[in-house]
């Protein structure tokens, strides 16, 4: 551990190294600030650590989930998952169905090294939900303020995807997008399928590069005025491959074709010389000067368990929506008795995830092919769009908010039980029978997963247990959760139309298909879109932080994670994540250089 | 051939990754590396650290059931030539909850056909003909049809069936017999062939 954290006094601390504090920390350095980088886990280097071409066969259990685990053996995530060791935290009720799964993952650069790489705009109706349907709240800014920062985004870190100009589906700028890998065979089925039920299959937008990027030309389009961040941001592109359509992207990517922050963040801001990073720094709270302003942050080090502080002219919190809310609260002074600018009471509240409910089925037409490599880009390469607004604002369905559905199959490398379940099919068959089955059924397996937008609502919040610590002796979160009513509609709904799209395919469904929809849903927390609990907002009195995402009443303390969101989209929250923490990261900087903080 | 049909052998594939390994940078991260833990296990050079959960005579049994659920045919060996039945031991060797359930259904499972051998055709399991080995392992070849008294037989194969194909199908032999043919580096993906397209009924579909 270096004394030097402690010692330096730096411009901006950048609590976190994910998706927002990934970003917030390359803004910020390739601007010039001095910048402190605080990881709670160990450092990580997906050049060196990522598992490439390693055979299931080789791996413990050959690859399968376990509580140590939790995505498999060769998922990327270090020392996380929905329970970390020495990390417990609470729950407000004893229901099963009210529990909320709190997933982290202890290493920098986070949960981007193995997230899904969906990478989806929200839209127009996305940041005003309130003034469409009148529930939940609209967000501080529109779909205009952060179209630039979209555009940003995705030139830097690479998506590909097309644009189809439907509703609240926004299009990239001509020449943004990366090209879609063409479809495999299930995803076309799939699309013929769905043609006469009026639902678009339309490529997906994934942060994988499916072309090399252009280094000469978006590095100077992203910094026409900024000769550092435009060297720093060439040199590192330059240095990402195109995909080999190989090796599943959870596991990271050690030629950078997906979008890590540990790859595509880190490395540019790094070689500004602008960046310390410390990690194994767990922070417990922010601190304050007489002035009420921030001053910097108290962190534990998890090496030798001591406290220590660092010191900033701005603190940035990006620890991950309930990590950042839960530092808010553990931030506790005579000036905030119940946590930094929670005058109203309103931090850790209209905590949000995604609604979540899949079906699977087995396709006939999808037997006995010809052996062919459906690796691709391991994730998809086509998906379905949210295809019913307009019958949505008629009122006809009944729930106000959409959701996509994410399609998963093909001809997969086997893992752990890649045969379950087919005994349904065989009537139970073992020997030269069942050889000639697994033959005939590999790769007609389909599951496809909805993913829909929950509204924000009083029973999701967190707050601290104040009877409960972590091994660093920091006070835990106690999570409350209750589905609304419109989000089990959703699921009920997702499972209706996910069966008729099988069975317009000819296939057997293999899962429960659900009328009601609180048994459909996946548990709070489990699709890890954890956003919300420090909303941003118009108002001081209704809002933790304004359309800067900066916290009312301290002019210097910001947020760059999901926490500030105000609404959760079906629209994966990563690529808002980051072109959020972009616009505010430009905001601070342009305060400093007004002298403002 | 054209340019979008070359495949990238495996060691210009690793060559890439070397080169980009290459320019990492970290020079100012400060903190500790891996510490090799359950949850921070080695990715790149696994170890398989389970084996030894069942005895030497319930692995013979294991490997007698595993060759009897994937015996060898004209595409592919059977399950023990690939040492499938050494992965029913790995897994219910493991310290998870579930792996220890499993080894508890195994070897009740195992026990049930050694007593139902003894008492039906008078010697164990491993000892009897095949045919008489078929005649027991019939009744309990899947949970629906199986008699309400040999339920608990059904769950143990159905998890033994699992469990065989598992290591059968994560072997080359295996992944070979289905046509898994991808874990490959390409420079291009070229989607389905014509072949595939015409057998899925997509031919007049919308192929670009």
């Amino acid at each position: 551990m270096d004394s030097r954290v402690e010692s330096k006094e730096y411009d901006a601390i950048v609590v976190g190294s994910g998706a927002g504090g990934g970003m917030a920390a390359y803004v910020l350095s390739t601007a010039g600030l001095k910048v402190l980088m605080l990881e709670a886990g160990r450092a990580y280097d997906p050049v060196k650590e990522t598992p490439m071409f390693n055979w299931t066969k080789d791996a413990p259990l050959r690859g399968a989930s376990t509580p140590d685990k939790p995505f498999g053996f060769y998922d990327a995530t270090i020392d996380g998952g929905w329970e970390v060791p020495g990390e417990p935290y609470s729950q407000g009720s004893d229901d099963p169905a009210r529990e909320f799964k709190w997933w982290r993952a202890r290493m920098l650069g986070g949960r981007t090294n193995h997230w899904g790489r969906i990478s989806l705009r929200m839209g127009e109706y996305d940041f005003k939900p309130y003034s469409r349907d009148g529930l939940g709240f609209d967000w501080p800014l529109s779909y205009g303020d952060l179209a630039p920062y979209y555009d940003k985004t995705e030139m830097l870190i690479g998506v590909y995807g097309s644009n189809e100009g439907l509703e609240n589906t926004p299009n990239s700028p001509e020449g943004v997008l990366l090209p879609p890998p063409k479809a495999r065979a299930y995803e076309l089925l799939t699309k013929k399928a769905c043609e006469p039920l009026g639902i678009p299959v339309i490529p997906a937008h994934l942060s994988i590069l499916s072309e090399k990027l252009d280094h000469e030309t978006i590095p100077k389009a992203l910094f026409p005025d900024n000769e550092l961040a435009e060297a720093v941001t060439r040199d590192s592109m330059k240095s990402r491959a195109a995909c080999f359509w190989a090796t599943d992207c959870g596991r990271g990517c050690s030629i950078k074709a997906n979008f890590q922050s540990t790859t595509v963040l880190i490395p540019p801001a790094l070689a500004t010389g602008n960046l310390d990073i410390q990690t194994d720094a767990m922070v417990r709270e922010v601190t304050l000067d007489k002035k009420g302003r921030a001053s910097g942050v108290i962190y534990i080090d998890k090496v030798t368990k001591r406290e220590k502080r660092a010191k900033a002219r701005v603190v940035v919190v990006a620890a991950s929506a309930a990590e950042s809310s839960r530092i808010f609260l553990n931030s506790r002074s005579n000036l905030f008795p119940d946590g930094l600018a929670n005058d109203n009471g309103l931090v850790g509240k209209y905590l949000m995830d995604t609604v979540g409910a899949g079906v699977g089925a087995q396709i006939p037409a999808l037997e006995s092919l010809p052996p062919h490599n459906e690796d691709g880009a391991s994730a998809m390469h086509m998906y379905i769009p949210w295809w019913n607004y307009q019958a949505q604002s008629r009122g006809e369905l009944g729930f106000a908010r959409g959701y996509h559905i994410e399609l998963y199959g093909g001809r997969r490398m086997p893992g752990h039980a890649p045969f379950r379940g087919l005994e349904n099919f065989t009537g139970g068959a073992y020997g030269i029978d069942f050889k000639e089955a697994c033959r005939r059924y590999y790769g007609s397996f389909l599951w496809f997963e909805g993913r829909g937008e929950m509204i924000p609502n009083d029973d999701c919040y967190l707050e601290i247990d104040s009877e409960r610590v972590d091994d660093w002796g920091i006070p835990v979160p106690k999570f409350h959760w209750k589905w609304g009513q419109q989000e089990l509609d959703q699921a009920a709904h997702m499972h209706k139309s996910i069966a008729e799209i099988f069975e317009a395919m000819g296939g057997t469904i293999t899962s429960p298909v659900h009328k009601d929809g609180s048994k459909a849903i996946a548990n709070g927390g489990v699709i890890i879109h954890e956003v919300g609990s420090l909303m941003m907002g118009d108002d001081p009195k209704k809002s933790v932080l304004n359309e800067h995402c900066q916290a009312w009443g301290i002019p210097n303390l910001f947020v760059a994670d999901g926490a500030p969101f105000v609404s959760n989209a079906d629209k994966n929250p990563t690529l808002t994540i980051m072109a959020l923490a972009w616009r505010t990261s430009d905001y601070i900087v342009d305060q400093f250089k007004r002298r403002n903080i | 051939m054209t340019a979008s049909k070359l495949t990238l052998d495996r060691r210009a594939a690793l060559k890439l990754i070397a080169s980009t390994s290459a320019a990492a940078a970290s020079a100012q991260v400060l903190g500790e590396n891996a510490k090799r833990s359950a949850t921070d296990p080695d990715l790149v050079n696994p170890e398989k650290p389970w084996f030894g959960g069942l005895s030497a005579k319930e692995m013979a049994s294991v490997a007698v059931l595993a060759d009897m659920i994937i015996p060898e045919d004209r595409f592919s060996p059977k399950a023990t030539d690939v040492n499938a039945h050494f992965y029913v031991d790995e897994y219910v060797s493991a310290p998870y909850q579930k792996c220890q359930e499993a080894l508890q259904t195994i070897r009740e499972g195992l026990r049930w056909l050694d007593e139902q051998s003894v008492m039906r055709f008078g010697d164990a399991f491993n000892e009897i003909s095949d045919r008489e080995r078929h005649m027991i392992v019939e009744e309990i070849k899947w949970v629906a049809s199986a008699n309400d008294r040999n339920k608990p037989a059904a769950i143990f194969f159905a998890l033994l069936r699992d469990l065989v194909a598992t290591g059968f199908y994560t072997s080359f032999e295996g992944m070979a017999d289905i046509g898994y043919v991808g874990n490959k580096p390409s420079v291009s993906f070229d989607g389905p062939s014509r072949e595939v397209l015409i057998k899925v009924g997509l031919l007049d579909g919308d192929i670009s």
